[in-house]
């Protein structure tokens, strides 16, 4: 391999190494030296020391690696039949299935949890509806199966989807061939989808492993009450209690990098690294009888409806609300009204959003497409690297990484105003996310034949010209899968926005966290509505747009 | 090729729209102004603060901790004038560690001199009681009466550690009563005491009525649902309401002193204070009348505290606080 072949993997070093290296060494270098930034290079290490005297750290690590692992394992149990249907069957409207399935990628986490609280708590929505308590229920539900119920609610979506994208890709006459040779279908899934699959699934259930190690908002609505010591809220506290202890905090954070790192480094020795499947064929998708259907859409609708339906009748109920007279609702549509007047915020904030999030979507998409491209074609010590860091902001607690940022950022030697304008949040915004969208790219990548590039460079194509006519075209479908759920996760951004915002500038997720934090729930509630509702229209017309360009 | 030029086009648009919201926010003569909630009132403050002096303020709010947060990050390269905080103790961490300018006699003597320090005025303040759903009838005497019974009728109380006033409560009450506070925590939590997340969600917890009892309830945010329309009461149990008076000051190494001194001189003027009453917070200024729902909660005993000496205290106690109470199993 030539050195001009390794040109992604450096645009890559270039793109992460500013994006998500520079911030990262800046606070690396403050868990060595806690002052070293105001010039002082005493107290070496005090930090890391101070890990071990932090009381109860390993409790902390265990459930958080124990939640982790029990939230993936659900979201696997639910996104790959799903996924399946959706790749693999005949299943009708399948459209629709498929934004069903987006819909609780798109809700906030802790809007998603607060509106279970409303449901589950005495007295909540259950209670009123039904007219009775459920002791058990409401037991089961503030405990660790509740956090952990919620977040895999909240991310299954990512399995299906990825598991969808990838048996799309996977030559389905591998499996008529298993099929021929005498193998049962049981067999066929086996030895054939499901090794083919293993990709998809590890990179999916890494997104998921990864945000749960990292989120902040469902245990914070949710862990009072279901006693759970959880490290990303122990940082959290650190960094947002007085007096500050941001060295404290990013050594925590490092520990969770190296876990990260652990569980990346482990995947990737295990997994196949390319698949050359031969000429893509159609893949020939199962007929589901009368039956096999109404058992598939009662499958899909039991997901939506404890994922979306439930939680959503919550929120929508919720700001309609006028005021609770003794727990009784009154109805009332001001709190819309008062998301649009005129000169409001509500459409500010929404169009702040929007611009944002389309933005950091489509530069994640293009960058990590590209980055992606190098890790699965020039295999090395190089890409590992490269790989490793773009994961690394992912899996450190946010507000570690925003700080980061500004330290990054606001930082003496900076000539030029970034932090301190809007910019600063769609910096922060591709840092954090790119990596999904990489993850994607990689997933679909690993099964696009390394022959059809070879085919094209015979035939005397430049590997410009490669990567438009071969490449992209093939990897449309992945590449779309990157951009909505970047376009999601950065519509629905809460612990960046909040911090990194420059004075007199919202976004939607913060001004819904604005409205709850003066006790206007009904308001807040409406917001979330609103959007959820205009993300949707937005997907809705890109998938749209998607098919007709794929026609 | 042809693929790629909607990608382009998009991308064309989209870095103009940045740039233009980008172009609006340049720095330069302006004051900024980081400020704890209530929002409305911190933004109304800051409008009328450009009206009356013609200086332009720029206002980042967020919760206390939030600013805490972005203070440190901006250590080696403050980027805030004026900080508002809702919590004296966070501002005494800052004071501590010499990142406030001191302030000139006459500011310190302005609205309320006794929560006035050399480095920070009392903007205003909260006081911290108990928010009972509908009327009170049963009107109990204390803090500990409260604690013991409470949780008979659902009580819920926001995590110390999450909020920075259930906090301040917390170590103000520890200053008064060392051994007993803990077997009594301890105690109410095996008796049911719930904890919610913060206020806002406490006050939920309140309203939608899985809860009876708010104990350590914010006053303002309370009477603020009260003046909505809502059915609550607030008390001030004996021997008073912890007093968690909200600091302004100035930001070491603030580039616009003379105009962050104008700003919190505005802040003790009739003016701002009769806005503070509005949002049905205690002014600091004597003569301004309170709101009234405020009044109509009855006089309010200062249950005094020492926020230089909760300092001290408040890691290793909200610590304790939540490994022996808010970590214990309710028993059923």
């Amino acid at each position: 391999m030539n050195g001009k072949g390794l040109a992604p993997i450096w645009f890559g070093f270039l793109f992460l190494g500013v994006l998500v290296g520079y911030p990262l060494v800046l606070l690396f270098v403050q868990t060595l030296f806690p002052d070293a930034l105001g010039g002082r290079w005493d107290r070496f290490l005090e930090p890391v020391a101070r890990i071990f005297r932090t009381e109860g750290i390993m409790e902390m690590l265990i459930n958080s690696l124990l939640w982790a692992a029990a939230t993936t394992v659900l979201s696997w149990l639910a996104g790959i039949p799903a996924g399946w249907l959706l790749g693999r069957t005949n299943l009708r409207w399948k459209a629709m299935a498929r934004i069903l399935l987006l819909i609780p990628i798109m809700t906030p986490p802790y809007i998603a949890a607060l509106s279970y609280v409303l449901i589950m708590q005495p007295g909540g929505f259950l209670t009123r509806l039904t007219g009775e308590e459920w002791p058990w229920l409401q037991a089961w539900f503030f405990s660790f199966w509740g956090v952990t119920f919620v977040m895999a609610a909240m991310s299954f979506g990512y399995v299906a989807l990825a598991v969808e994208a990838s048996l799309r890709s996977i030559p389905g006459r591998l499996e008529e061939a298993g099929a021929v040779c005498g193998a049962s279908p049981a067999t066929v899934v086996r030895t054939v989808t499901l090794p083919l699959l293993l990709p998809a699934l590890f990179n999916s259930g890494l997104l998921v492993f990864l945000e749960c190690l990292s989120n902040f908002g469902v245990p914070a609505v949710l862990g009072p009450r279901a006693n759970m010591p959880l490290l990303p809220a122990e940082i959290y506290q650190l960094v947002t209690s007085w007096p500050v202890d941001l060295a404290l905090a990013t050594s925590l954070s490092s520990l969770l990098c190296l876990l990260a790192l652990a569980v990346l480094w482990l995947g990737q020795r295990t997994l196949p690294r390319s698949l050359s499947g031969g000429r893509s064929s159609a893949a020939r998708m199962r007929s589901l009888g009368a039956a096999g259907q109404a058992a598939a859409w009662a499958f899909l609708g039991l997901l939506f409806f404890l994922s979306a339906g439930l939680p959503y009748l919550a929120m929508i109920g919720s700001s309609l609300v006028d005021t609770w007279r003794e727990g009784a609702p009154t109805w009332t549509l001001d709190h819309y009204r008062g998301l649009f007047a005129a000169g409001g915020r509500g459409l500010q904030a929404l169009q702040t959003s929007l611009i944002l999030a389309v933005s950091a979507a489509t530069i994640s998409m293009v960058c990590g497409g590209v980055i992606a491209y190098g890790l699965s074609r020039y295999p090395g010590w190089q890409a590992s690297l490269l790989d490793g860091l773009a994961v690394l902001p992912r899996v450190m607690p946010k507000i570690v990484v925003v700080i980061g940022l500004i330290l990054a950022w606001n930082a003496p030697w900076i000539g030029f105003n970034l932090y301190g304008t809007v910019g600063i949040l769609l910096v922060a915004y591709v840092a954090l996310y790119v990596s999904d969208a990489l993850r994607y790219a990689d997933t679909g990548l690993r099964q696009i034949p390394r022959r059809l590039e070879q085919a094209a460079e015979s035939l005397g194509a430049t590997g410009f010209r490669v990567l438009l006519d071969v490449i992209w075209p093939l990897l449309r479908p992945a590449l779309f899968a990157a951009w909505m759920t970047t376009f999601i996760v950065c519509v629905r951004e809460l612990v960046a926005s909040v911090i990194l915002l420059p004075p007199g500038h919202e976004t939607t997720a913060t001004f819904i966290f604005n409205q709850f934090e003066q006790g206007e729930l009904a308001t807040a509630m409406a917001m979330a509505t609103v959007t959820i509702g205009v993300t949707t229209g937005i997907l809705l017309a890109v998938s749209w747009w998607n098919r007709q360009r794929a026609v | 090729m042809r693929r790629f030029l909607p990608v382009a086009k998009l991308l064309l648009v989209l870095s103009s729209l940045l740039w233009t919201a980008c172009e609006d926010s340049t720095e330069g003569g302006s004051l900024t102004v980081y400020s704890a909630g209530p929002r409305p009132l911190a933004e109304q403050i800051c409008r009328d603060f450009e009206k009356s002096s013609g200086i332009q303020v720029r206002l980042f709010s967020a919760t206390s901790g939030q600013i805490m947060a972005k203070l440190e990050a901006e250590k080696y390269r403050p980027r805030a004038d004026v900080v508002i905080l809702a919590s004296q103790i966070a501002g005494e961490a800052l004071a501590r560690e010499g990142r406030l300018e001191s302030l000139p006699a006459e500011l310190q003597s302005e609205g309320n001199p006794a929560w006035n320090s050399e480095s920070m005025v009392g903007t205003a303040a909260a006081a911290v009681g108990v928010a009972v759903r509908g009327e009170a009838v049963d009107r109990r005497a204390d803090w500990w009466e409260w604690l013991r019974a409470g949780v008979e009728e659902r009580m819920v109380m926001p995590s110390p550690s999450r909020s920075g006033t259930a906090g301040d409560f917390l170590l103000a009450w520890l200053q008064h009563d060392d051994g007993f506070l803990w077997e009594d925590f301890v105690q109410a939590r095996r008796d049911g005491l719930d904890f919610a997340a913060a206020n806002n969600q406490a006050i939920t917890q309140l309203l939608t009525g899985s809860h009876h009892v708010l104990f350590a309830a914010v006053d303002y945010l309370i009477f603020n649902q009260i003046a909505r329309g809502e059915s609550l009461t607030l008390l001030y149990p004996e021997p008073g309401a912890v007093v968690v008076v909200r600091p302004g000051a100035i930001v070491a190494g603030s580039r616009n002193r003379e105009a962050a001194l104008q700003f919190l001189s505005w802040y003790l003027q009739p003016e701002a204070q009769n806005a503070v009453a509005e949002a049905h917070l205690l002014p600091a200024l004597a003569g301004v009348e309170v709101s009234a729902v405020r009044k109509a909660a009855g006089p309010l005993l200062q249950w005094p505290y020492d926020p230089v000496l909760a300092l001290d205290d408040q890691q290793a106690a909200l610590r304790r606080f939540q490994y022996e109470i808010e970590r214990t199993r309710v028993e059923q």
